[in-house]
Parts: C-alpha cells; sequence; structure tokens
C-alpha cells in the first residue's frame, strides 16, 4: 500500500456517492474506507496506478465549490491513455470541460469536475 | 459527534484466488508481525494461527507443544476460498473476502462492530487495526510472488535434487 510523497485530501458532501463516482468515472480503485456509526464515509483511500487520493465526508465549517460558487484548487493526474480515460467519464456523467487536446508543453488532457464542483484535468504525455 | 463503526480495506496480490486464501489463514504466522500493538501479549506470544474450519480459533499461540494459548477470535464461516468471517471477545467481526480481478486476487477485510467498544477503543481499533495488518499480507505475498517468479531463484531450486 504506497503512499506518495504528495496525496490530496478532497471532502465531499456526499462522500459514499462520491466515492462511487470516482470509480466509475475516473477509474479509481477504493483501497480502504472507514464508515461512522451514522452511516457517514470516515476517511477513505482510492488510488489510481500509483497515485493515490484521501477522500472524506466534508468537516465542520467547510462548503464545497459546487456551493461557493468557484473553484479554489484542482487535481491534475496522469494517466495511461487519455482518450480512453474521457471517453469513461463522459460516459459516467462527469461534468466535461472540453475534449482532450494536445498542448503546447507536451501533453494531451482534458478538464473535467466531479459532482460537487471540484476541478480535475487528465493529461497523458505527448510521445517524443 | 459521530464515531468510527467500521473499516474497510482492500488489497490487490498476484496470485490466484486459491493461494490468497491459503496464505491468508494457513501462512498467517509467515506475515503477521508480533508487534506489542497487534497481540495480547507479544512476550509469550511463539506463533500466530487460525484453526481451519467453522468453530475454529484465531488463537495466540503461547505453547507449541499444546498448540494453546489466547483465543482471538472465533471462526464463524470458513468458505474458502472465497470468504472467511470472525468474530473476536469483543463482539466485532471481520469478514475477508477473496475474489478474482483480471490477473490479480481482490483482498477486502471489512472489519465492523465498533460501535459496541467504548468511543477510545472504537477510534484506536479503526486506527491502528486491520488497515495497518492487511498491508503486511499484501508485502508478504508481493515478496513471496517475485521470489518465486524470479529466474535466479528458479535456477537455484532447479539445481536442488
Amino acid at each position: 500500500m504506497n503512499y506518495p510523497p504528495l496525496i490530496p485530501y478532497v471532502f465531499y458532501e456526499d462522500g459514499a456517492a462520491t466515492v462511487d463516482f470516482l470509480q466509475q468515472a475516473f477509474g479509481f480503485r477504493e483501497r480502504m474506507r472507514e464508515t461512522n456509526d451514522d452511516g457517514s464515509l470516515g476517511h477513505c483511500e482510492l488510488e489510481l496506478g500509483d497515485a493515490v487520493i484521501f477522500v472524506s465526508g466534508l468537516p465542520a465549517g467547510h462548503r464545497n465549490p459546487a456551493h461557493l460558487g468557484n473553484v479554489t484548487g484542482g487535481i491534475y493526474l496522469s494517466v495511461p491513455d487519455v482518450d480512453k480515460h474521457f471517453e469513461r467519464a463522459e460516459a459516467a456523467g462527469a461534468t466535461i470541460q472540453g475534449k482532450p487536446e494536445d498542448q503546447p508543453y507536451g501533453a494531451r488532457n482534458y478538464g473535467a469536475l466531479d459532482p460537487e464542483g471540484h476541478q480535475w484535468w487528465f493529461s497523458t504525455p505527448i510521445p517524443g | 459527534m459521530t464515531k468510527p463503526a467500521s473499516v474497510r480495506v482492500s488489497v490487490y496480490v498476484a496470485v490466484d484466488v486459491e493461494t490468497a486464501f491459503k496464505v491468508f489463514t494457513d501462512e498467517i504466522d509467515a506475515w503477521y508481525r508480533r508487534g506489542p500493538h497487534d497481540l495480547y501479549d507479544a512476550d509469550r506470544c511463539r506463533a500466530i494461527r487460525f484453526e481451519p474450519g467453522v468453530g475454529g480459533r484465531f488463537i495466540e499461540v503461547y505453547d507449541e507443544d499444546t498448540g494453546e494459548g489466547r483465543d482471538i477470535a472465533v471462526i464463524e464461516e470458513w468458505d474458502p476460498p472465497q470468504r472467511l468471517v470472525f468474530r473476536d471477545k469483543r463482539k466485532t467481526v471481520c469478514e475477508v473476502m477473496f475474489e478474482t480481478v483480471g490477473d490479480e486476487t481482490k483482498v477486502t477485510l471489512e472489519h465492523r462492530g465498533f460501535e459496541r467498544l467504548a468511543p477510545r477503543a472504537a477510534q484506536h481499533v479503526n486506527d491502528f487495526g486491520w488497515r495497518v495488518i492487511l498491508p503486511w499480507y499484501e508485502a508478504h505475498v508481493g515478496i513471496a510472488t517475485v521470489t518465486r517468479d524470479d529466474p535466479a531463484v528458479r535456477a537455484v531450486e532447479g539445481s536442488i535434487p
């Protein structure tokens, strides 16, 4: 069970539903979850290749981007095949911000929002 | 204020489901780390083992000759190689599931029933229990698999009459 030096920790109002979404749409797999005595999601860990994210229910006093009305940060994740990833995310109902495009800095990527408005970008390096 | 009720941990190991079950149960003494936090009595513990079958014990063995020691849990369901359920002395329950996913076996352990414990005990079991222990199993299978598949190891094994 790997713990890379940097692991994003993202909070969701509906943690359990979002964990399902992150698996179906973005291809993560769940490796650990705590469930609280009221049924809510505690700490949860997901991985995609060597990447790891932590997820939990929304702590008191926090608001997600959907309620704030704006994004405050984003997660940029390398995947093996960004076009396949895009098809999967789109089919699963992610809020797509555009099809994958080649960028001048040597990556092919696209952006998407998850159901609570957090910003994601998915990217594959362009060979050569 | 909520408190933890259960933890579910999944690891993926590069062996078939039969091997994954066998290593988890028959070979637990090879991978369970006998530290003071994960045993009742680490000083006296000589082995840790599952007695196979429903009613079998998950036991810290203190006397190798008799196989006796302190029971950790009792096996309630024994369905190799898919499933294993055991209930510990505090009435919390562990369900272990083994399923084939592609070339690997996904091993999921759900430890539940923390609501039966006092809040501090629930938090301790949540923070320092199977979420820590199951990765020991994952690492053990990983090392064993690499060793088995290593051509150098095979060559040596092949030379043993």
